[in-house]
């Protein structure tokens, strides 16, 4: 039996959304003084161009997150958990942040270790994406064997259809909450039609990772390092950024008698980042830092995984203010034009 | 075409040949139409420089890097902020003034790459000419009005041609206008917890990625308190208290240093106004301490020195 | 707690200098001299010494005012430190304000050692004044 598809009119976007969040809540993308952004649903019309400044990844991994508070009580330290995790809809993040999940499930919920906070939020979340019907400037998805209708990580995908968007579940999870909404179902062809237009989108830019992740290993004192790494300005937009960086560092806020073990975001970028107890800093320089970078996408990741950790989501190819992004350090390396 | 680019990459041949010569930062052609920062230590790589509107502007904090443990001689472009933002480095003892050769070059406004790539398509190549920008985006050349595709920074710029340079090529191209104070007198109408509201907006969208820092010319310390863990000043919480207290300090630490390159909202990801703390902050320089231009580097910067006479106004 | 309980005081926290204005205070006590027990008095080498920093961080943990207090100008232990806190605190004021901090949160007095009188004043003016404008929200950290 044939996957059922069903037809949001744009004018039905708002009750859609609100019927979503009746239950849980929505978490779509929002335009903030010209920003866009994730950001829960309140009740404005989202607005769903590009892919976001920042990506989804945002509402798995937040920024900062409570590991658990604690209250110093006479004699002893009171633990106190952080908070249950919320049921959400991910609203109209693109196949790229959502491929990207799929990255991230390898490496914090396969193994001996898991990440049992970004679990529960996997585990909370219904995935509704939006597959892309034009392409930014920057998006090289193809290149990393993410197409722009992928259905990685998504549970529904939708296909945008003129003012409409055309949905198809594309896990069990995601087919009960379609069938829940009560929505017109949608024509065969039109689906097909809409799937066509962005299965055939042609992406901007493309390189190939390939050559270069089999050369990497001989290239860890290659003067292309030192070079490149001269114009890095030693921000962290990349991997705040990146779909796929997933980099924390655990903290101790004090106030007083009571606080709490906070993990927030951390930037292999960042000079502090790898300085150990007693001042040593393995990565001492911009180069070893920028490196580690690149070498963790395009070299340990696929040595270990099989593919680049990387979903040509194109956000550094816009955002580095030194152009100094994945597809170009790809391409410097040997990986196209 | 640019008429003095080539007497430009000859002095910059020439300065390469030179003994003692580390380094000369200028730009070279980058893909998808960018130019980007280049750092050239041998004369044939001259015939390499570029300068055109896609050129980010943000060469002077290079030299930072380029000049540690290091003793010889550094070279670079600067077009108006440029220059202003090595004067300030020079003021705040980061780099020796002997130890530079300012090459000054007029400027043709920085583009908004992203807006050009919004309405143009996928960009090749933005030069200027004269006035007007041509830009080959999409597989066409465009004859664009720069004023349409400026920084927003660049529209009032106070100062488009270097000062004090060692030497200087071509001829200025913009003309040099009055900062406009419009939007902080906007918001400074607005009631004070609209205005909360409108500043907590902006830094809830912070990262921390701490970029405006990375690339401010007045951000050159050694060690910046935004990143002591103890005390942790700032820490590392991302709440919305610790985002104003970034926010806050960043600007109050380049108040009467910031040269207004803008090059901090320029970087910023989300797209925080972060010129309009600077502007603020220079304004009101400007006002109660009677400086004149609050953006070029004085011998003593206003905070640095006093006067007897001061006003209280806060009595 | 809400504006509207009558229990509720304002909390100041005060940076004196330790020259004169903290000589002040000191005085102010010496001399019986009643005044709100509204401040939390934090001793500090200079009003020169004060950090803007410092009053943000007493904002965000939960003060309703704050008092940058120092010598009278040209009277600085220092000779000079108490000028360039003028000019800093002049902008950081206009500063907090732009912010969206409401005027009058952040006061700045001169208050030499021999002016106990003085400094029971200014603690009284500022607790009526922050009691009008209420408890302070704004920058102030939440829980954990």
């Amino acid at each position: 039996m044939a996957t059922p598809a069903y037809k949001i009119d744009a004018g039905r976007l708002p009750a859609v959304l609100d019927d979503l969040a009746r239950h849980r809540q929505v978490i779509t993308r929002m335009d903030r003084d010209g920003v866009n952004v994730f950001a829960r649903y309140t009740g404005d019309m989202p607005s769903l161009r590009g892919n976001g400044a920042v990506s989804a990844r945002e509402h798995f991994l937040p920024r900062m997150e409570k590991i658990h508070g604690y209250q110093l009580a006479p004699g002893e330290v009171r633990l106190s958990p952080a908070g249950p995790v919320e049921p959400a809809v991910l609203f109209g993040a693109r196949p790229c942040d959502l491929a990207a999940l799929e990255l991230l499930d390898r490496v914090l919920l396969e193994g001996e270790f898991l990440d049992t906070a970004y679990q529960a939020r996997r585990a909370a979340t219904v995935n509704m994406a939006l597959a892309c019907d034009s392409a930014g400037p920057g998006c090289f998805c193809r290149s990393v064997g993410v197409s722009p209708a992928g259905t990685a990580g998504s549970d529904v995908i939708l296909y945008p259809s003129g003012q409409a968007l055309l949905a198809v579940a594309t896990t069990a999870r995601g087919a009960e909450l379609l069938e829940s909404l009560g929505l017109p179902g949608a024509a065969k062809d039109e689906v097909d039609r809409a799937q066509d237009a962005c299965e055939q989108l042609v992406v901007p830019v493309a390189v190939e990772t390939g050559p270069v992740t089999a050369r990497l290993g001989q290239r860890l004192d290659d003067p292309y390092w030192a070079e490149a790494s001269r114009r890095c300005l030693g921000c962290g937009i990349c991997t705040y950024i990146c779909p796929t960086c997933y980099c924390f560092a655990v903290h101790d806020i004090n106030r007083g008698s009571q606080g709490a073990r906070v993990r927030c975001w951390d930037s292999c970028m960042f000079k502090d980042f790898l300085t150990m107890a007693g001042g040593h800093n393995p990565r001492p320089t911009r180069k070893e830092r920028f490196r580690q970078r690149f070498l963790h996408k395009l070299q340990y990741y696929p040595e270990q995984y099989g593919s680049p950790l990387c979903v040509g989501c194109g956000r550094c190819l816009d955002k580095c203010p030194a152009g100094l992004d994945m597809a170009g350090v790809i391409m410097d390396l040997g990986g196209g034009q | 075409m640019t008429a003095w680019l080539d007497a430009l990459r000859d002095h910059v041949r020439e300065f390469l040949s030179e003994p003692g010569v580390d380094v000369f930062i200028g730009y070279r052609a980058g893909r998808r139409g960018r130019e980007v920062p280049a750092f050239l230590t041998r004369p044939e790589q001259a015939s390499g420089l570029v300068l055109g509107p896609a050129a980010s502007g943000a060469l002077a904090k290079y030299v930072l890097e380029e000049a540690a443990g290091t003793t010889g001689r550094l070279g670079v472009l600067a077009r108006g902020c440029e220059a202003l933002s090595l004067q300030r480095l020079v003021r705040d003892l980061r780099v020796e003034r002997e130890r530079l050769h300012v090459v000054g070059v007029p400027c043709a406004g920085v583009a908004d790459l992203a807006k050009l790539e919004a309405s143009l398509g996928a960009l090749e190549k933005v030069e200027s000419c004269g006035e007007r920008w041509l830009v080959t985006a999409g597989g066409n050349r465009h004859d664009v009005d720069p004023s349409q595709f400026m920084e927003e920074r660049c529209r009032d710029c106070a100062s488009p041609w270097p000062q004090q340079c060692n030497i200087s090529f071509g001829q200025a191209v913009m003309s040099p206008a009055s900062p406009d104070y419009s939007t902080v007198a906007a918001l400074e109408a607005l009631p004070a917890d609209e205005r909360y509201a409108f500043w907590i907006r902006q830094f809830e969208r912070c990262l921390r990625c701490f970029a405006c820092r990375q690339v401010c010319p007045a951000c050159s310390c050694v060690e910046c308190s935004l990143d002591l863990v103890d005390p942790p000043w700032l820490g590392r919480e991302i709440t919305v208290p610790a985002q104003a207290m970034f926010h806050y300090t960043r600007a109050l630490h380049v108040a009467g240093r910031c040269v207004d390159c803008g090059q901090c909202q320029k970087v910023c990801p989300v797209g925080i106004p972060v010129a309009l703390l600077n502007r603020k902050l220079a304004r009101d320089i400007q006002e109660l301490f009677d400086v004149q231009n609050p953006f070029v580097p004085g011998e003593i910067e206003p905070l640095g020195k006093f006067r007897a006479e001061d006003r209280e106004e806060f009595m | 707690m809400s504006v509207g309980e009558q229990s509720w005081k304002p909390t100041i926290v005060a940076f004196c200098c330790n020259w004169c204005s903290y000589a002040g205070a000191d005085l102010a006590g010496t001399s019986r001299l009643q005044y709100p027990a509204t401040v939390r008095i934090i001793r500090v080498p200079c009003s020169g010494r004060v950090n803007p920093q410092f009053i943000v961080r007493a904002f965000q943990r939960g003060a309703d005012g704050v008092l940058v207090a120092g010598c009278h100008p040209g009277d600085c232990h220092y000779s000079t430190g108490n000028y360039y806190a003028r000019r800093r605190f002049l902008l950081a004021t206009r500063f907090l304000e732009y912010l969206g901090i409401e005027p009058g949160r952040l006061w700045v007095r001169w208050i030499s050692g021999s002016e106990g009188h003085k400094f029971a004043t200014v603690i009284k003016e500022m607790s009526a004044a922050l009691e009008r404008l209420g408890p302070n929200v704004k920058l102030r950290e939440g829980a954990l």
